[in-house]
C-alpha cells in the first residue's frame, strides 16, 4: 500500500540502530543484538529484571533535511507491543546534523513476546507542528523470548511426558498435539512414545531418514490446519473492513491466505473467508484450501516426491547387493 | 662547556682548527702574520700547538680569516656563504666500469605512499626524548617563473643540468625518469619540492665520512646500520627519498643532538644520483655532492654550515630549533604516475602516512602518541592546503579507537557497546638464535602479544581486517581475516606485538628482534626472509605461520561468542523449519491488482486529488475493481472515505454502470484519478495521509 502525504516528506533514508542494551543497569553482551536482522534478542538474561533500556541513534541525510520546507525537526523512539497494546514514545536529543541519539525503557509489566522499535521523524510544515516526515526503514524488534538475534521463529515445541500431564493425559496415546491457546501456540510431542525422539532427532540410516521426513511433514500439515482454524474463528468483518486479529493469529492468516484465494489481496481474501463462514456454506470448497495451503506449508509435495525417489533407489539397492 | 662532553664532535684544540681554517682560506702562516700583525714565528707557534693567543689576538685572526670572533673562541667551523658552495661529481672509475644508477632505488616502488612510509619510519626509529613524540611535517611547493628561478639560482642548477642532460639516456631505466623530468620542466616550467621534516629526532650527527648518520645517508647507498632492535633507521628506506625525485636529487638541513665541530643547526648537504656519464670529454661514475670543498681531500665536498639565507633560499630554513632532519627532494613525483597536480600529491600523502601509521599517531593514559605528522601545500609562497595535523580518528575511527582504549587500560572482554574493545592474548613461540648460547642467561621461550578487536560501522569500505605491528606501531601489514563465521560482527582488529604491547620485559625486545629479523627489506610482513634462516634454528618461520595463524584464530574465537547452543527441549530442528511464524521478506509475485503509485495533493477546497496507476496480472476475464481511498490512522483500521462523484478513467479502463472501473483485456497497467468528498472526511484533509486501494468489484461481469 502506497501512502500519500498533504506535504512533502524526506526522500532519503532514516537508519535507526540499537547501539547498547542495559539490563537493570547492568551492559549486556552484544552478541545478542543482530545488526543484519534488527533484532535483540532478551531471552538470555538470566535475572528477574525490572527494566531494560535500550540505546538507539538514528541518521537522517542532513543535507535534505536542512534544505527542506521542514521547522524545527525532532526525533522521538517509538516502541510498540502488539500483545499488550502498549505503546510508549521517548524523543531523542539532537546530536548533530541528522544524527540522534537517547533511550527506550521496557518495563517487565508491560511486555509480552516481542516488541517493536520505530523512529519518526517530526517537524513543523507550513505552520503545523509535529508532522510526520520520516521514519525508520528498518525497525527493530525486541524478543524477550528469543535465544538467538533473528528474527525467524517457528512455533513453539515441547516435549513431554502426556500419561503424567495435567491436560494431556486425555491424549495419553497420541504421539503429538497442538494447544492453539490465544497468547501462542505450542507444539507438544509426546516423550512417553518409545523411540519418537530417536526418529524425529536423529538420523543415522537412510531409511530412518525417510521416516523422519515423512513424519515431520505430516506432523507440520496438522499443526498448519489446527492453527488455521484456530486463527480464522477469531477474525471478524466490520461493514466491509476486515478486522485482523493481530498476534499469531495474524501471522498465520497472512501466510496462508495467498494460497487460498491467489488473485485476492489479503484484505479481500479475510474478508471472503469470514463471509463464507459466517454464511454457513457446506465448507468443502474451503477445506481443500485449506489442505492445499497446509500442503505446501509443510512441503508435503517435495517429501513425497522425495520419498517415492528414496524408496526406488533402496529397492534397486537390495536387488543388485 | 667541557671538553669530551660533546660527544663524537668533541672541540678541536685552536692549533687544529686555525691549521685546517688557512687550508680552507688557502692563506699562508706569512699572510695571516702580516694581517694580525705578529711574526710568522708566532703564527707557527700557534699552528704546532706550542702556543695559544690571547684573547684580542684571537679577534683579530677571526677578521682576517673573515669567520665570527664566536667561530674562533669556540673553535669551530664557520658558517659557509653561498658563494662557497660547488657540486662535486664523482670522477667514473679507471677500469671502465659504470653504474646503471643506485640499485637500492629500484627495491621501491616509486610511489608517495611508499616515500611518506619509508620516511616517517625512520624519522620513528630516531626519535631523540623518548617521553616525547616525533613531530613530522610535510610542505608540498610547487614552484613556477620567478619563484622557480630563484630557487634553481640557489641550487647551483647551471652546474648540473648538463650532467643531468647527459645523464638522460633514454635506453636506461634511471635514464627515461630523467629524460621525462627534464622535459616536464622545460615544457611547463613547473617543479615540486618536497620537504619532509622530524622534530625531536635525532639529526644527522657523526663525521662527514666514515660512520655515523650523517655519512649513513649522504655517503652510502645500501648499508642500514641497524642499532638494536630498531627498524633499519635509514637503511634502505632512505633510497625511497631519492627515488621520489626525477632527478635523483635531494637536499637536508639538519640539526644534530649533539655537537659535531662545535655546531648543532644548520648543518646541510647534497646529493645527486646519476647513472655513469660523460661530460665534455670527461666521466663521471654519476653522484655527485653539493657543499664545500673539502682541502683536505681530493675531489670532495663536504656538509656545510649554513646561514639563514641559503638555508631559507633552498626551502630548507627549519621552524624551530628542537633537533631533527629535513629533506627536500627535488623534482617530487609518484613514480606510479597516478598523480601529477599538488593537491592530488598532498592527497595521496596524507592517505599515506594516515594509512601507515594511524597507531602511532594514537595517544593514551598510558603513554602519548609516538608520532604528531602534519601536510601543508604551497604554490609560489601562496597556501594551497594550510598546514593541518592529521587525526587518526578520523581516517581509522575503529582501529584508532581499539589502540587508544588499550592504551587507557579501558579494555574488556566481551562488548556490551558498538564502541568496546576485546583484548585477548596471542602467544609467539621465539626459536633459539643459532650459535653459541651467552652463559647463563636465561632466554624467554615465547611472548604474549595482545590482540585488539572492535566492532566498526556499516560504512567501513574495508571491514574484517587484522594490522599487525611492532614498537613503533607502524602497520606492518594489513590482512583481511579468512574462514569468519557466518552473520558475524563486522569489526577491525589490531595484533601488539613486541615493545607495543607496554612491556618492556625481555620476552618483548627478544620478540621484538625476532619479528624485525622477520621484516623484509619493506617492513611489510612477517615471513621467511634470510636474515630470519642466518639468525635463528630451523623452525622459526614456523613460528611466525604458527602465530599469524594463531592471531586470526583468536579473531575468530572472539567473535563466535554468539554461536547457537542447541537446547534440548526446543523441539526438533527438522519441524522448527516446517513451521517457521514470520511471513517471507519478499513477497511472492502477486495474484491480484495493486496500487503501482498514487500521486496526489489537497484541493482549496480541502479534497483529496489523487491520480493511481494500478498494476494487474494476467488473467483471462478484464479486472473489474471498485478503488477505495482511505485515511491512514496510526491504529486499528483506517477509515474509508467517499468518492465525490464519478472516477475518472485515465488509461486502459472504463466506468461500469456501477461506477466501478473495468480494465481492459490483457491490460497490465491503468490509470484513473478521483476527487474525495469532502463531507465524508473523519479531519481535514491537509491533516491526513491518504491510500488507495483497489479491491475487485462486487459485481457479475456482463
Amino acid at each position: 500500500m502506497k501512502t500519500v502525504f498533504p506535504y512533502p516528506i524526506l526522500v532519503g533514508g532514516v537508519r535507526l540502530k540499537a547501539d547498547a542494551v542495559w539490563v537493570d543497569n547492568i551492559p549486556f553482551s552484544l552478541n545478542f543484538l543482530g545488526d543484519h536482522e534488527h533484532v535483540i534478542a532478551l531471552h538470555a538474561i538470566k535475572r528477574d529484571w525490572d527494566e531494560i533500556r535500550v540505546g538507539v541513534s538514528v541518521v537522517v541525510d542532513a543535507e535534505e533535511m536542512n534544505t527542506g520546507i521542514w521547522e524545527s525537526p525532532k526525533c522521538i523512539a517509538y516502541v510498540r507491543n502488539r500483545k499488550t497494546n502498549m505503546r510508549m514514545a521517548f524523543p531523542l536529543r539532537n546530536e548533530d546534523d541528522g544524527n540522534w541519539v537517547g533511550e527506550v525503557e521496557l518495563r517487565r509489566g508491560e511486555h509480552v513476546g516481542r516488541c517493536e522499535i520505530d523512529a519518526w521523524i517530526v517537524a513543523e510544515v507550513e505552520g503545523v507542528e509535529g508532522r510526520l516526515i520520516g521514519r525508520a526503514e528498518n525497525r527493530w524488534i525486541a524478543d524477550f523470548e528469543a535465544k538467538q538475534p533473528t528474527r525467524q521463529r517457528s512455533v513453539k515445541m515441547v516435549w513431554k511426558d502426556f500419561p503424567d500431564h495435567p491436560y494431556l493425559k486425555d491424549f495419553r496415546a497420541d504421539p503429538w498435539m497442538l494447544h492453539a491457546d490465544s497468547g501462542e501456540p505450542v507444539l507438544y510431542l509426546n516423550s512417553s512414545i518409545e523411540g519418537l525422539r530417536a526418529v524425529l532427532e536423529n538420523s543415522s540410516s537412510a531409511e530412518r531418514k525417510l521416516v523422519r521426513e515423512v513424519m515431520a511433514t505430516q506432523i507440520a500439515s496438522e499443526a498448519w490446519t489446527a492453527m488455521f482454524n484456530a486463527a480464522l474463528y477469531v477474525s471478524s468483518v466490520e461493514g466491509e473492513e476486515p478486522v485482523w486479529p493481530g498476534g499469531w493469529h495474524e501471522e498465520v492468516l497472512r501466510q496462508m491466505l495467498p494460497d487460498f484465494f491467489p488473485d485476492m489481496s489479503p484484505d479481500e481474501a479475510l474478508v471472503e473467508l469470514v463471509g463464507r463462514r459466517v454464511k454457513g456454506e457446506s465448507g468443502s470448497d474451503l477445506h481443500a484450501r485449506l489442505m492445499h495451503s497446509a500442503t505446501l506449508h509443510s512441503k508435503k509435495q517435495k517429501s513425497v516426491a522425495s520419498t517415492v525417489r528414496t524408496l526406488a533407489r533402496m529397492a534397486d539397492e537390495m536387488d543388485n547387493s | 662547556m667541557q671538553r669530551g662532553e660533546r660527544g663524537m664532535g668533541a672541540v678541536q684544540d685552536f692549533a687544529g682548527w686555525l691549521g685546517g681554517m688557512l687550508r680552507q682560506r688557502d692563506m699562508s702562516q706569512k699572510e695571516l702574520a702580516q694581517l694580525v700583525d705578529v711574526t710568522p714565528a708566532a703564527v707557527n707557534a700557534w699552528v704546532n700547538d706550542r702556543s695559544v693567543p690571547r684573547y684580542q689576538k684571537i679577534a683579530a685572526i677571526a677578521e682576517a680569516l673573515g669567520v665570527a670572533v664566536e667561530d674562533a673562541v669556540s673553535r669551530r667551523p664557520p658558517e659557509s656563504t653561498r658563494s662557497e658552495l660547488e657540486w662535486i661529481f664523482q670522477k667514473a672509475p679507471e677500469d671502465g666500469s659504470r653504474n646503471g644508477g643506485n640499485a637500492a632505488a629500484y627495491a621501491f616502488a616509486a610511489n608517495l605512499e611508499v616515500l611518506a612510509r619509508e620516511a616517517t619510519q625512520n624519522s620513528l626509529d630516531e626519535q631523540y626524548q623518548q617521553n616525547q613524540p616525533v613531530t613530522s611535517r610535510y610542505e608540498l611547493h610547487e614552484l613556477t617563473a620567478r619563484h622557480l628561478r630563484e630557487f634553481l639560482a640557489a641550487l647551483r642548477w647551471d652546474s648540473i643540468e648538463g650532467h643531468l642532460r647527459k645523464a638522460a639516456d633514454p635506453q636506461q631505466k634511471a635514464g627515461r625518469v630523467l629524460v621525462d623530468g627534464l622535459n616536464d620542466l622545460d615544457r611547463t616550467g613547473r617543479l615540486v619540492l618536497l620537504r619532509i621534516d622530524d622534530y625531536n629526532a635525532s639529526g644527522l650527527t657523526g663525521p662527514d665520512y666514515d660512520d655515523g648518520r650523517f655519512a649513513r645517508v649522504v655517503r652510502r647507498t645500501l648499508d642500514s646500520g641497524k642499532i638494536g632492535a630498531q627498524g633499519g633507521s635509514y637503511g634502505l628506506g632512505k633510497a625511497a627519498l631519492w627515488a621520489a625525485s626525477r632527478f635523483g636529487l635531494v637536499l637536508v638541513n639538519s640539526t644534530l643532538s649533539e655537537d659535531q665541530e662545535g655546531r648543532r643547526e644548520r648543518r646541510m648537504a647534497g646529493r645527486l644520483e646519476l647513472p655513469w656519464h660523460a661530460l665534455n670529454g670527461e666521466e663521471f661514475a654519476g653522484p655527485a655532492w653539493f657543499g664545500t670543498t673539502d682541502r683536505g681531500r681530493n675531489n670532495s665536498a663536504r656538509s656545510w654550515w649554513a646561514d639563514r639565507a641559503t638555508a631559507e633560499s633552498l626551502y630548507l630554513e627549519r621552524s624551530d630549533p628542537s633537533p631533527g632532519t629535513s629533506f627536500l627532494v627535488i623534482g617530487a613525483h609518484d613514480g606510479s604516475g597516478d598523480t601529477e597536480e599538488l593537491e592530488e600529491m598532498h592527497e595521496q600523502l596524507t592517505a599515506g602516512i594516515a594509512k601507515n601509521f594511524w597507531a602511532s599517531m594514537v595517544g593514551g593514559q598510558r603513554s602519548g602518541p609516538m608520532l604528531r605528522a602534519s601536510i601543508a601545500a604551497w604554490r609560489n609562497g601562496e597556501v594551497v592546503r594550510p598546514e593541518r595535523y592529521i587525526d587518526p580518528h578520523v581516517y581509522e575511527p575503529a582501529r584508532s579507537r581499539a589502540v587508544k582504549a588499550f592504551l587507557d587500560g579501558r579494555t574488556t572482554t566481551e562488548l556490551t557497546s558498538r564502541d568496546d574493545v576485546l583484548q585477548a592474548v596471542v602467544s609467539l613461540k621465539l626459536p633459539a638464535r643459532k650459535g653459541p648460547k651467552a652463559g647463563g642467561e636465561q632466554r624467554p621461550e615465547s611472548h604474549e602479544a595482545v590482540l585488539l578487536v572492535t566492532p566498526t560501522g556499516e560504512d567501513d569500505p574495508k571491514p574484517d581486517h587484522i594490522s599487525f605491528m611492532r614498537a613503533n606501531r607502524m602497520v606492518v601489514k594489513n590482512k583481511r581475516v579468512n574462514d569468519l563465521p557466518l552473520g558475524h560482527r563486522r569489526f577491525q582488529a589490531v595484533l601488539l606485538t613486541g615493545l607495543a604491547t607496554g612491556n618492556s620485559a625481555s620476552d618483548a625486545r627478544e620478540a621484538e628482534q625476532f619479528l624485525r629479523t622477520a621484516e623484509p627489506p619493506e617492513h611489510n610482513d612477517w615471513t621467511s626472509t634470510e636474515d630470519l634462516t642466518a639468525t635463528y634454528v630451523r623452525g622459526a618461520r614456523q613460528c611466525i605461520l604458527d602465530f599469524k595463524r594463531s592471531a586470526e584464530q583468536a579473531v575468530r574465537d572472539l567473535l563466535k561468542g554468539q554461536e547457537e547452543e542447541t537446547d534440548a527441549d526446543e523441539g526438533p530442528q527438522i519441524l522448527k523449519e516446517l513451521l517457521t511464524l514470520d511471513a517471507p521478506k519478499k513477497p511472492r509475485t502477486q495474484g491480484f491488482p495493486v496500487v503501482h503509485a498514487v500521486e496526489g495533493n489537497v484541493s482549496d477546497g480541502g479534497a483529496w486529488r489523487v491520480r493511481v496507476t494500478v498494476k494487474l496480472p494476467e488473467r483471462v476475464d478484464p479486472w473489474v475493481l471498485s478503488p477505495v481511498a482511505r485515511f491512514v490512522v496510526r491504529s486499528g483500521g483506517n477509515i474509508p472515505v467517499r468518492w465525490a462523484g464519478a472516477l475518472v478513467p485515465e488509461r486502459d479502463c472504463e466506468l461500469t454502470k456501477n461506477g466501478n472501473l473495468r480494465f481492459r483485456d490483457g491490460a497490465r497497467r491503468g490509470v484513473f484519478r478521483g476527487v474525495t468528498d469532502v463531507s465524508s472526511h473523519p479531519v481535514a484533509a491537509n491533516m491526513s495521509c491518504i491510500e488507495v486501494d483497489v479491491p475487485r468489484a462486487k459485481e457479475i461481469v456482463e
